[in-house]
């Protein structure tokens, strides 16, 4: 829920940046002019603007000024001091710089006054021949009526213009200091309005980068949904596989894998007093190894593996069933029967089928016990009860059941009593069907191969479930340094392999799969397969 | 409490994040008042009022109205434009003297003040003839540049050098006494008294023989002759009522125009003297019989050396003409 939010939050934030970048380089798109405005205080004809005010925002500046619509406006550019020495006294509006966007700030009157221009000063010298081109010099009109001065044809402008209503004038920057002077003649000449454009550069500094960081979240946030879809979709399916399937399976593998215990089971007493105590071992962790393969999502390797497996068990079933013409399916079918039932359980599971062998030395049992029910008890919830199939948890919850099969394997050779005890005591029941047992296994192997497709879908639809099998593992013999690593890593062999070997090894024959490790009887069961699958340790 | 700092926070700092996005408004930012002054007016400007002053010319020339003359002619131009007409009228046909509107040479001066002077050498006139110095002079902000004078140069005369118009030359007032070696209206003094007395005067040597000069006292030899024991001649010079206009060139030295106001008094005793063309045209009549006064106006251009020289003013060119005529 809070992914979809997350991911909902990413697209909005994107097509956000987005549409501000855009918005950015469009609606709000700062204007290519730069026009301000400006109006005369009222008395004042004449309108000067401070040096550095044409070029204010840019070095072109277009001047419009307006009077009322009969008046002649006059615009002149020229020297600061020019402009400012023309209007000399005369009541002006100075245009200082700009107040807002669109208004330009005045004062009235110069700043300096400009000191009175000097009388030309005549050179002492008899005024008799000139005084008739003089007097016009003096600014005669200037003192009589209150005709608004008119800056129109001085040899001061080195811009002029004039016209009636609106003027237009354009002023590209030169050096120096100069100045704008409007002027509206006439009588009744009244204050002018100026404004002042200038073209400026507009640019987008946020329509790229919007863009791309509005896409980039876009996509990440529209990325995730589409992540989160498909992994819902595939959540739910398997809901569905979990609710619907593995009820009826799940308890066919389990019934199947004691099945193939209780093979190996009966097969163990029985080679361990043909070569070593430790034969117990591998029939439990034999057994113990079914769980992991049932549980670990398998790779293709190991599915590859397993048909391999499963062939060559057929074919052992067939050369055994051969050998063997005998089938004593019944009795096994009991044995086989029972502790599936009780498997199917798994909380019952740790002891019935054991308790047989358990009877005796309480410790090898129980080991050999628990494997066989982790292996079953993979798939389902319950396992955990026996203890075992957290890797993590495995030496610690193994150290009670393990101790028992690693006691017991080593304890066998040493206090022969024990083994002496258990021995005999695993033999009768097995003793009683060891033939039918035989026979019993490849019936049990077969259900077990048919039923174990199912289990491994299952399985490997449920993620992170098997993979705790390793802890089946004694924990690190001291006489056997690899079976530890092995049985740790041996998580992945097939049970069939497993089992068959034992069951295999049981009745003398070479162990098909991993012939060349016989010796360690017990380790090729599940470490060949394990060196074959994944990793090769011990080798 | 503490919900609420966090807010004022983040407005402060979105108030400062919008600040600092607001451009600032931009301010006014003019060129420093530079430490030399520029020149006052562009060459364009100058030849603008060329222009000017040709149209004006042309068109009193072609009615041959002094009247019209007004907008762009003054001073000693003026006078002398005026006289010109007058002998136009009486049908001098080569009483006009042509001013060429090209300038050859242009003398900006570099002055925030006023009144203002252009110096201009024009294009010569005509193939072999001298070009003119003429006098812009603009006496107020709100005057237009107006032709002072013009002066047609000597015949080998060497005009000084003088700054480029874009640099501008300095104006030099009148009784600058520091920068020249004479004050420009000491020089105008010193050669009327050499008029005056001529190789007498102290300053005589300061002057070397020029045309103007010669023609002055040439022209008061012949009416002294005429006049002869018949009557008295005396003759005055003084400066004219406006000038004289400098300034500087590029070696620190100084043209100046300046104009001086000869009176020629003719008084007759019992006799009548027939005058000749121009002046009985300035009259309106031929023969006096007791007193004739012609008022001559002569315009000068001298080349002042710097202070510290001792160098004799150079006189560049002259022009001299009768203004007014009475007698009876």
């Amino acid at each position: 829920m809070l992914h979809r939010a997350l991911a909902t939050l990413l697209c909005l934030l994107g097509a956000a940046a987005i549409g501000l970048g855009i918005a950015s380089a469009t609606l709000w798109r700062a204007s290519d002019t730069l026009l301000a405005t400006a109006q005369a205080a009222p008395g004042t004809t004449l309108l000067v603007t401070d040096p550095g005010v044409l070029d204010l925002a840019a070095d072109e500046v277009t001047v419009q000024a307006s009077a009322g619509a009969d008046q002649t406006v006059v615009l002149a550019v020229g020297r600061t001091g020019d402009v400012e020495a023309w209007v000399g006294t005369d009541p002006v509006t100075r245009v200082t710089g700009l107040s807002d966007l669109v208004t330009l700030s005045t004062e009235e009157g110069l700043a300096e006054p400009v000191p009175a221009p000097t009388e030309p000063e005549p050179t002492p010298s008899a005024e008799g021949t000139a005084p008739a081109e003089e007097a016009p010099a003096e600014e005669a009109p200037a003192e009589g009526v209150v005709a608004a001065p008119d800056p129109s044809g001085s040899d001061l402008w080195v811009l002029e213009t004039s016209g009636t209503g609106e003027v237009t004038l354009e002023w590209p920057d030169e050096d120096g200091r100069w100045s704008l002077l409007v002027a509206t003649t006439g009588e009744d000449a009244g204050p002018p309005t100026v404004s002042l454009a200038w073209p400026q550069e507009v640019t987008t500094p946020w329509l790229v980068p919007g863009v791309a960081v509005g896409s980039a979240l876009l996509l990440t946030g529209v990325l995730w949904w589409v992540l989160l879809l498909v992994r819902s979709r595939r959540s739910r399916r398997s809901v569905l596989a979990r609710a619907g399937v593995p009820s009826v399976p799940v308890a066919a593998p389990v019934g199947a894998t004691p099945a193939g215990s209780t093979s190996t089971g009966p097969g163990a007493p029985a080679a361990v007093p043909a070569t070593t105590t430790e034969h117990e071992v591998p029939a439990t962790t034999t057994a113990g190894v079914t769980g992991p393969v049932a549980g670990a999502p398998l790779t293709r390797r190991q599915l590859r593996e397993a048909e391999q497996q499963r062939e060559r068990e057929k074919r052992e079933k067939d050369t055994v069933r051969g050998r063997f013409p005998m089938r004593v399916a019944g009795p096994v079918r009991d044995d086989a029967g029972t502790p599936s039932a009780t498997a199917s359980s798994p909380a019952g599971a740790p002891v019935p089928p054991t308790p047989p062998g358990a009877s005796a030395p309480g410790t090898t049992t129980p080991g050999a016990s628990a494997p066989g029910i982790r292996t079953p008890g993979a798939p389902i919830p319950g396992t955990p009860t026996a203890g075992t199939p957290n890797p993590g948890a495995a030496p610690r919850a193994f150290a009670p059941g393990a101790s028992a099969p690693g006691a017991s394997a080593r304890s066998t050779p040493a206090p022969g009593v024990a083994p002496a005890g258990a021995a005999p005591t695993v033999v009768p029941t097995v003793a009683a069907t060891a033939l039918p047992t035989a026979g019993g296994g490849p019936q049990a192997a077969p259900e077990a191969a048919e039923e174990r497709p199912w289990a491994r879908r299952l399985t490997g639809r449920l993620p992170g479930r098997g993979r705790s099998a390793p802890a089946s593992p004694p924990p690190a013999p001291a006489p056997d340094p690899e079976p530890a690593p092995t049985a740790a890593t041996g998580a992945s062999p097939s049970a069939p392999s497993a089992s068959a070997d034992a069951w295999r090894k049981a009745w003398g024959f070479p162990s098909a799969a991993t012939g060349a490790d016989g010796t360690s009887a017990w380790s090729p069961g599940a470490g060949t397969d394990t060196s074959e699958t994944e990793e090769g340790p011990q080798r | 409490m503490s919900r609420r700092r966090p807010t004022l926070t983040a407005a402060v700092l979105g108030a400062l994040l919008l600040a600092g996005c607001s451009t600032p408004l931009p301010e006014p930012a003019p060129d420093a008042v530079p430490a030399a002054l520029p020149p006052a007016v562009s060459t364009d400007q100058v030849g603008d009022v060329l222009a000017e002053v040709s149209a004006v010319l042309a068109e009193a020339d072609a009615t041959v109205d002094p009247t019209l003359l007004a907008p762009r002619v003054t001073g000693a131009a003026a006078q002398i434009r005026t006289a010109e007409y007058a002998l136009a009228k009486a049908g001098d046909t080569e009483a006009l003297t042509a001013i060429p509107p090209a300038a050859q040479t242009i003398v900006a001066p570099t002055t925030d003040g006023w009144p203002r002077t252009v110096m201009v050498v024009t294009e010569p006139p005509a193939d072999l003839q001298p070009p003119l110095l003429l006098t812009l002079v603009q006496q107020s902000p709100r005057e237009p540049y107006q032709m002072w004078s013009w002066v047609r140069l000597f015949p080998g005369a060497q005009m000084p050098a003088t700054a480029q118009p874009d640099l501008g030359s300095a104006m030099v007032a009148a009784d600058d006494a520091a920068s020249l070696a004479y004050a420009p209206s000491d020089v105008l003094a010193r050669y009327i008294d050499v008029l005056n007395t001529g190789t007498a005067s102290p300053h005589a040597a300061l002057f070397p023989e020029d045309p103007l000069r010669n023609g002055i006292a040439a022209t008061k030899a012949a009416y002294a002759s005429v006049v002869g024991a018949n009557g008295t001649l005396t003759e005055t010079y003084q400066p004219a009522v406006s000038g004289p206009w400098s300034i500087a060139t590029a070696d620190g030295g100084a043209i100046v125009v300046g104009a001086v106001q000869t009176v020629t008094t003719i008084t007759l005793a019992d006799s009548t003297l027939t005058i000749g063309d121009q002046t009985a045209a300035l009259l309106g009549k031929p023969q006096v019989a007791q007193n004739l006064a012609i008022t001559w106006l002569s315009v000068v251009a001298f080349a002042v050396p710097p202070a510290g020289s001792t160098d004799p003013v150079t006189v560049l060119g002259g022009e001299h003409s009768p203004i007014k005529v009475t007698g009876e």
